[in-house]
C-alpha cells in the first residue's frame, strides 16, 4: 500500500501534465491549420495562374505538396468534385468531413466556404485574385491568433503541470 | 440518366438534372436523330433536329408551345457550363473566348452570353446564357458512297471540299472519309494511307487528352485542338501526310496554309459553310483557294432528306466546274 501510492501519485502527475500539453498542442493547431491552408492555396494560386491545371488535378497535386491537415481539405475537395459536386459544394463537403481536423473558427471556415463558391469559375486572373484575398485574409487570421494560442497554449501545459503536481500531493 | 440514343446518352450526363431527365424520355427513334441540344437560361428546353427545333416537355414529349415545355433555369445555364467545363473555367479559356467548348466523345458546345471585351477583341463570354450542344455521331461507311465518287484512280481521294449550310452532316462524313482513307478500302481501289486531321475544335476525333476518342482509322494522326493553319503546317512539315482533312476553313492563313499543302502534293479534303460553289466562290478570302485549282473535287451537301444528303459532286478544274463536271 505504501509503495503504491508514490506511484500512483507520479501516474496522475504524469497524465495530468500530458493532457495539459495535448490541450496547448490543440490550441496551437488552429493556426498551424491556418498557417497549413494558406500555404496550400498558395500552391494552388501558382497551378492554377502558370499551369492552368485542371481544377480536381490542380488540388490533388496541391494534396501532395501541402502540409496537413491542409493537404487532407484539398484531397477530399478534389474527391467531391469528381463525384460532381460544384465548388461551393465540394469544399464544404470537405470542411465538414474534416471539422475535426480542422479546427477553425466559424468566420474562418466562411473564408473558405466564399471562395469555394467562386473557385474554377473564372479566368486565371481572376482566379489568382480570389485566392491571393483568401490566403491574406487567413494569414491575417493566423497572426491574430498565434500569441493568444502561444499564451493559451502555455496556460494549458502549466496547468496541466500544476494539477498533476496537485493531485499528486493529494494522494500522498 | 439513360437516353436510347448512346450518343445522346452521353451528352446527358452534363445537363441538367430535370432537362437529362426529360431527353432521356425521348421515344427511341426521336433520340436517334437528335442533332442538338439547346438550352437557354429562362426559356423551354428545345432539341435541333433535322425537320426543325422543337420544344421539350418535363415529360419527353416535343410540343411546340412554350408553356407546356421545361423551362430551364439561369442558375442550370450556369452550373452546366461549370460541369461542362470540368469546374475549370481557367483552364479553357481560349476556348470560352471562342465560343465553344468540347466534350470527352466530340461534343461541341456552343456558347452564348454576355460576351467580354479586352483591347476590342472578345476576351469571354461571361455569364453564359445559352448552350448549343452539338451531339456529335460517328456513323460507319457513311462516306462510302461519296468516296467512291471521289478516288482519283491512283489508290487515293482527289482534293475534296465539301460545301454545305450549318448541320447538313459536313463533319460527319468528313471524319468517315478520313478513316476510309487511313484504313483503305480494296473494293475501290483505295488503299490505305497516312493522313493527318487537323481537328481545331477537338469535334472530328473527339480527342480526349489528344487521343481520338472516334475512329479516324489506323494511320491517322490528330492535331487536337490546334488552329488550323499551324497545324496544316505542322503536318507538313513533321507527319509527311498522303492526306491532310481539317474543317471549315475560312481565314486567309486557312487558305494560305492549305495553298503550301497543295504545293506540296499533299491531297486535302477540308469542309466549308455555303450553299454553293458560286456562293463560295465570291467571297473575296475564297476565291484565290478555288482559284488556285487546289481542289478537284466539289461536293454540295444539304439537309433533305437528312444531315449528310449529297446533293451534287462536280469535278473543278481551275476552281470552276469542268466541262463535264458532274461526276
Amino acid at each position: 500500500m505504501t509503495a503504491a501510492r508514490p506511484l500512483l501519485a507520479g501516474l496522475l502527475a504524469l497524465v495530468l501534465g500530458l493532457a495539459g500539453v495535448d490541450l496547448g498542442r490543440r490550441r496551437l493547431g488552429r493556426t498551424e491549420a491556418l498557417e497549413a491552408v494558406a500555404a496550400g492555396l498558395e500552391l494552388l494560386r501558382t497551378e492554377i495562374r502558370y499551369a492552368a491545371l485542371p481544377l480536381p488535378a490542380a488540388l490533388r497535386r496541391v494534396a501532395g505538396m501541402a502540409p496537413s491537415p491542409a493537404s487532407r481539405l484539398f484531397g477530399a475537395t478534389a474527391e467531391a468534385l469528381d463525384r460532381g459536386a460544384a465548388g461551393e459544394d465540394a469544399v464544404a463537403d470537405a470542411m465538414g468531413r474534416l471539422s475535426r481536423d480542422l479546427p477553425l473558427l466559424p468566420r474562418q471556415r466562411l473564408v473558405l466556404a466564399q471562395l469555394g463558391a467562386v473557385l474554377g469559375r473564372s479566368d486565371r486572373d481572376d482566379q489568382a485574385d480570389h485566392l491571393t484575398r483568401a490566403i491574406e485574409h487567413l494569414g491575417r487570421e493566423a497572426a491574430r491568433d498565434r500569441p493568444e494560442a502561444q499564451r493559451q497554449a502555455s496556460l494549458w501545459r502549466t496547468l496541466g503541470l500544476l494539477a498533476g503536481v496537485a493531485a499528486a500531493i493529494l494522494v500522498l | 440518366m439513360r437516353a436510347a440514343d448512346p450518343r445522346l446518352g452521353a451528352v446527358l450526363a452534363y445537363l441538367p438534372e430535370a432537362a437529362a431527365r426529360a431527353l432521356g424520355r425521348l421515344p427511341p427513334s426521336l433520340a436517334q436523330t437528335v442533332e442538338e441540344v439547346r438550352l437557354r437560361a429562362e426559356r423551354p428546353l428545345a432539341v435541333g433536329l433535322a425537320a426543325g427545333e422543337p420544344l421539350v416537355t418535363a415529360t419527353g414529349q416535343v410540343t411546340q408551345e412554350a408553356e407546356r415545355a421545361l423551362t430551364v433555369s439561369a442558375r442550370e445555364v450556369r452550373d452546366c457550363v461549370e460541369r461542362m467545363a470540368g469546374f475549370s473555367v481557367y483552364a479553357l479559356e481560349e476556348e470560352f473566348r471562342r465560343g465553344f467548348l468540347t466534350l470527352p466523345g466530340g461534343h461541341r458546345v456552343g456558347l452564348g452570353g454576355r460576351t467580354r471585351l479586352a483591347d476590342g477583341r472578345i476576351r469571354t463570354v461571361r455569364p453564359v446564357t445559352s448552350l448549343a450542344v452539338r451531339v456529335a455521331r460517328q456513323v460507319p461507311d457513311v462516306a462510302l458512297p461519296l468516296a467512291a465518287r471521289l478516288t482519283d484512280g491512283r489508290g487515293g481521294l482527289c482534293s475534296t471540299l465539301l460545301v454545305g449550310p450549318p448541320r447538313s452532316g459536313k463533319t460527319t462524313l468528313l471524319r468517315d472519309l478520313a478513316r476510309l482513307a487511313s484504313r483503305g478500302v480494296p473494293s475501290l481501289g483505295l488503299a490505305g494511307a497516312a493522313v493527318v486531321v487537323v481537328d481545331e475544335r477537338s469535334e472530328l476525333g473527339g480527342g480526349l487528352d489528344g487521343v481520338p476518342s472516334l475512329d479516324l482509322g489506323p494511320r491517322t494522326d490528330l492535331l487536337d485542338g490546334c488552329p488550323k493553319a499551324d497545324g496544316l503546317y505542322m503536318a507538313l512539315r513533321s507527319l509527311s501526310p498522303r492526306l491532310l482533312v481539317t474543317d471549315e476553313i475560312g481565314s486567309a492563313a486557312d487558305v494560305a496554309a492549305l495553298t503550301e499543302a497543295a504545293a506540296a502534293g499533299v491531297r486535302v479534303i477540308a469542309t466549308l459553310h455555303g450553299d454553293s460553289l458560286e456562293e463560295a466562290g465570291s467571297r473575296p478570302l475564297l476565291r484565290p483557294l478555288l482559284e488556285s485549282g487546289l481542289f478537284s473535287r466539289w461536293v454540295r451537301l444539304g439537309r433533305r432528306p437528312g444531315p449528310g444528303a449529297v446533293l451534287e459532286v462536280r469535278a473543278l478544274e481551275g476552281g470552276r466546274p469542268a466541262a463535264d463536271g458532274r461526276h
